[in-house]
């Protein structure tokens, strides 16, 4: 059995996890796996230092603009 | 996992538009499908660059049990003020494969558009098609890309606001990443980015 499989499986039985995913490689990444790791955990530890970062959760976070049609003449 | 004819049935094949004013949809697009349990797959994919596209696009599709279209683009562009026919196109390369029959028949395709029955007008043809209006807005596009991925796999997925809050957590932390890693963010290669949602949703796991 897959990992992603027992993963959704596991998802499906108790919710212990939050979403059925796994590490991957994805062909044309530019990163190493740890190369990635180590920017991101960078970036998360950055924003816990600024208080910016609360169990798990990003304060703060900017709202998405919705893209707009383009304009016509 | 793949399937008797070689596709991969975790695969979901995304025909949308790349430009700036779309690229927060895609990235929700595709944060949405790996926050699911798939993989997105894009002809922005890495490949062999003496690949023709259009039989680069075939692969992808017939890689794909799945697959997402957003006619957003049939209107205007302000820079030529013609219309993309890319996606239009890709869409009934799709439906065609879908229709020959054979491997493809079960093929599972998600029609976008950006406003309701506006493709009605302009792709007539299209009209006996369930389409979905996501109005350019993020958290409509998530919930409808969830939603139907719920509805043809049957499997329980994370919640629309669970993946929409992940999906803005993992914005405010993008700019910061790339930065620590060297890279621009304005221009995240698409397998990069992949990548780098895969890592911020397995890190979600295990946080609070």
């Amino acid at each position: 059995m897959s990992l992603l499989k027992r993963d959704i499986i596991r998802h499906m039985a108790n919710k212990r996890i939050k979403f059925p995913v796994e590490i991957v490689d994805i062909p044309g990444a530019i990163l190493t796996h740890a190369q990635r790791a180590a920017a991101m955990d960078a970036a998360l530890a950055s924003l816990a230092a600024e208080g910016r970062l609360i169990r798990g959760k990003y304060l703060g976070c900017p709202p998405i603009k919705a893209s707009r049609a383009p304009k016509k003449r | 996992m793949e399937s008797r004819a070689g596709r991969s049935l975790t695969s979901v094949f995304i025909n949308c538009p790349f430009t700036e004013d779309y690229a927060s949809l895609f990235e929700a697009m595709t944060f949405t499908v790996l926050a699911c349990g798939y993989l997105p797959r894009s002809a922005l994919e890495k490949g062999d660059s003496g690949e023709v596209r259009m039989d680069k696009i075939t692969r992808l599709i017939k890689a794909s049990l799945y697959s997402i279209h957003d006619l957003s683009a049939v209107e205007l562009d302000a820079t030529n003020h013609l219309p993309r026919f890319n996606m239009p196109f890709e869409l009934g390369l799709t439906l065609g494969l879908k229709a020959a029959g054979g491997d493809h028949s079960n093929h599972v395709v998600l029609i976008l558009e950006r406003h309701k029955y506006t493709c009605q007008k302009c792709l007539s043809d299209i009209s006996g098609q369930d389409l979905q209006a996501h109005g350019g807005e993020v958290d409509r596009m998530i919930s409808q890309v969830r939603n139907w991925l719920r509805t043809e796999t049957g499997r329980d997925l994370p919640g629309p606001k669970q993946i929409g809050e992940a999906f803005r957590n993992f914005r405010a932390t993008l700019p910061l990443s790339c930065d620590r890693a060297g890279i621009s963010r304005e221009d995240v290669p698409f397998p990069e980015l992949v990548s780098m949602q895969l890592r911020f949703l397995s890190s979600a796991n295990h946080s609070g």
